[in-house]
């Protein structure tokens, strides 16, 4: 294996995050260090040797690693953000136009719900309305402290915000079932519609938060 | 030039070498060094995620192209990164005229 091979597998092992994501930075790095290593080749330099001053100049494996995780980070919360972003509002209004269309008025459902249940539904409402506004303000602070700082310091507070507003989502959702599986089980599924686009939220929420722990892990990857 | 003292200026070099050119990584790399004649020294490999992050800034574009018959991926200035460089620019001969008046101004 030549020198910028074993680089390359040796960054690869060192970074944590989405195959595609880590492909794309690998590459460009390999693409960077086989052109210097051709520059030194064309030099009159021996092709083990020209590899060896290209990895050289690239930077020890642990320090690049660095800035490389913060990249593969602050992609995948981003992305989780935008997910928010879209996914979140589409999923309350579906829900709402469903039950508008296969349940009509609350009312058809018989007596109106007490007063705490109203107040629960209020909570979730506003919670479930926070979260993507949260993310909206992650993806501005990802843009503008890019500007100013380096990837692992936009990295942190992206990260929180991308968390806040997972989670925001997550005490929405629970909020709705929760408060309406203790006031009536029978209310969680007031239509097949929907109960589908219910169980998508929940789905959707829990495949983000997989998706947001996974390869959470920068300082274990660093220190390897 | 050690690479400490160059961290808080290398988004204005990146800025600056891709003025009204598309490059690639390693030709950012070499324009880097040509400029300064060899004076810059600072690991390679930090210039890659250097360059993402300014293009999350909104300062350059980015896209894979057929470079010498290899596909690389290429960087350009955007509108913002050339408004970006111009404040860089201003802000920098401010400070070399700020500072060479104190170092290099006469003694009265």
């Amino acid at each position: 294996m030549s020198a910028i091979e074993a680089y390359i597998a040796d960054l690869d092992r060192r970074l944590s995050g989405s195959a595609g994501a880590k492909l794309d930075l690998l590459t460009e790095a390999r693409d960077g260090l086989i052109d210097a290593a051709e520059a030194y080749r064309e030099g009159g330099m021996d092709a083990p040797e020209s590899a060896r001053r290209a990895v050289a100049d690239f930077g020890p494996a642990e320090l690049i690693a660095r800035d490389y995780q913060a990249e593969l980070g602050l992609r995948r919360d981003i992305r989780v953000l935008w997910e928010l972003i879209v996914g979140v509002p589409l999923l309350i209004l579906a829900w709402d136009f469903a039950r508008m269309l296969s349940l009509g008025d609350w009312s058809r459902l018989g007596t109106s719900p007490p007063a705490w249940y109203h107040r629960a539904i209020g909570v979730a409402d506003t919670v479930a309305a926070l979260s993507p506004v949260v993310a909206v303000a992650g993806v501005i602070a990802a843009r503008l402290l890019s500007r100013r700082m380096d990837g692992p310091g936009t990295a942190r507070p992206v990260s929180l915000s991308m968390a806040a507003a997972l989670g925001l989502n997550l005490i929405a959702v629970t909020l709705y079932g929760g408060a309406t599986g203790l006031l009536e089980p029978a209310r969680l599924i007031v239509s097949v519609p929907c109960a589908v686009l219910s169980a998508t939220w929940i789905l959707f929420s829990l495949r983000l938060t997989v998706v947001a722990r996974r390869h959470r892990r920068p300082e274990m990857a660093i220190a390897a | 030039m050690k690479a400490d003292s160059l961290r808080g200026h290398l988004d204005a070099l990146l800025l600056a070498v891709l003025d009204g050119r598309k490059l690639h990584g390693y030709a950012i790399i070499e324009a880097l060094q040509l400029r300064s004649d060899g004076a810059l020294d600072l690991p390679t490999g930090t210039v890659y995620p250097a360059l993402r992050r300014l293009e999350r800034a909104g300062f350059l574009a980015s896209e894979w192209d057929v470079v010498s018959g290899r596909k690389r991926r290429t960087y350009k200035l955007t509108r913002s990164g050339q408004k970006a460089l111009a404040a860089e620019r201003a802000e920098w001969q401010e400070f070399t005229s700020v500072i060479g008046g104190v170092l290099g101004g006469s003694t009265a």
